[in-house]
């Protein structure tokens, strides 16, 4: 695929899920564990098949798209599931098991990662489905389910600045927009530097997604993840965890996901080892 | 501080300084806890409801940025 279509297919997920989409969709499939009009509609326009027929930054491209809008299905489950096994049904969704997890485990009609699973149901932060599974699957710090959380984080967050800049624009207090203030200014701009700096790194890995670069991505994702939400429900003010405000929907599962597939200090430690065992020339000729 | 509350002054600056770091310190220790793992269920737990409830440290009583405020107009004798 062409940069452009790149951009098309960019163009028109993000159409699809700003429609189909909706705050009160997340919500929706948060108390009910499932989004199933959501579902049916990525199935009709081909999306969820982007795995198996598209290339992995195409269908990576597609996973941020979705994470922007907070999409309650098993979308990234199913690309990761691709990047594993070839063999799969024709239809999903899939899901992988690593680590004893398997999220979306209880809707995928396929978990790679193993045969049999007994799974017990349980949600992530964001009440999204996150079933233990036994026997454990995969290495719980898998490489490409690490690719894939950052590639969402990094949606998520790129959401997360735009809603804080717009509410900090929106909202008055002593009279003033927020953003009149330089104690909000600081914020906004260490909030935009955060979601940049993961962006970059995230961008590196889908590129290139050697061990080295996915280390370098998941870490620096997870610490602005961290960092990004905080100061976004700093800006927020109480609403921002409310069930009204969309923030906490992004918020949730970035705290969710930057655990997933192995927090940043476990990345951390292993990026160290990497950068160590490949010297200087080396950490510097992978890092730019 | 209680003394000088008991003592009958108001010691605004000070409280908004304890509070201010007392918070920062409440977000200190659930990293930590993060960074150690969770592979316990109470620690699960524990750990979910922290993060969950952290944004609001900082916000109830008082933001962070309201609080400095009051603590730098304290120190500058204002």
């Amino acid at each position: 695929m062409t940069s452009t279509d790149l951009a098309l297919l960019v163009e028109a997920a993000t159409d699809l899920f700003r429609r189909e989409c909706s705050s009160e969709v997340v919500a929706q499939a948060e108390r009910e564990a499932w989004a199933p009009r959501l579902w049916a509609a990525l199935e009709e326009s081909g999306l969820t098949r982007v795995g198996t027929e598209a290339s992995r930054e195409d269908a990576l491209a597609v996973v941020r798209v979705a994470a922007r809008f907070a999409a309650p299905v098993p979308l990234a489950e199913t690309v990761l599931a691709t990047m594993l096994e070839s063999d799969l049904p024709e239809r999903g969704p899939f899901s992988v098991a690593a680590g004893g997890r398997a999220a979306y485990g209880r809707l995928a009609v396929r978990i790679v990662g193993g045969d049999q699973f007994a799974l017990t149901p349980e949600v992530n932060y964001a009440g999204e489905p996150w079933d233990r599974v036994h026997p454990a699957g995969l290495d719980p710090m898998l490489l490409e389910g690490a690719l894939v959380r950052a590639v969402q984080m990094a949606g998520a967050m790129e959401t997360v600045l735009e809603l804080t800049v717009d509410y900090a624009a929106q909202r008055q207090q002593f009279g003033v927009p927020l953003n009149r203030f330089q104690a909000i200014q600081q914020h906004l701009a260490a909030l935009a530097s955060e979601v940049v700096a993961a962006g970059a790194a995230v961008d590196a890995a889908v590129a290139a997604p050697d061990e080295f670069k996915v280390a370098v991505a998941k870490v620096r994702a997870g610490e602005a993840a961290g960092t990004a939400s905080a100061i976004a429900h700093q800006v927020h003010g109480a609403i921002g965890f409310t069930d009204e405000h969309r923030l906490q929907q992004f918020t949730r599962r970035l705290w969710s996901w930057r655990d997933d597939f192995g927090t940043e200090s476990q990345w951390a430690i292993r990026l160290g080892r990497l950068a160590a065992s490949i010297g200087p020339e080396g950490a510097w000729e992978r890092t730019i | 501080m209680a003394n000088a509350i008991e003592g009958g002054a108001a010691p605004t600056a000070e409280a908004a300084l304890v509070k201010d770091a007392g918070t920062r310190f409440e977000k200190e220790v659930i990293d930590a806890a993060r960074d150690i793992g969770c592979d316990s269920e109470l620690m699960r737990r524990l750990v979910r409801e922290a993060v969950l409830s952290a944004p609001g440290f900082t916000l109830r009583g008082s933001t962070s940025e309201i609080l400095r405020g009051i603590v730098a107009r304290g120190l500058s004798g204002r």
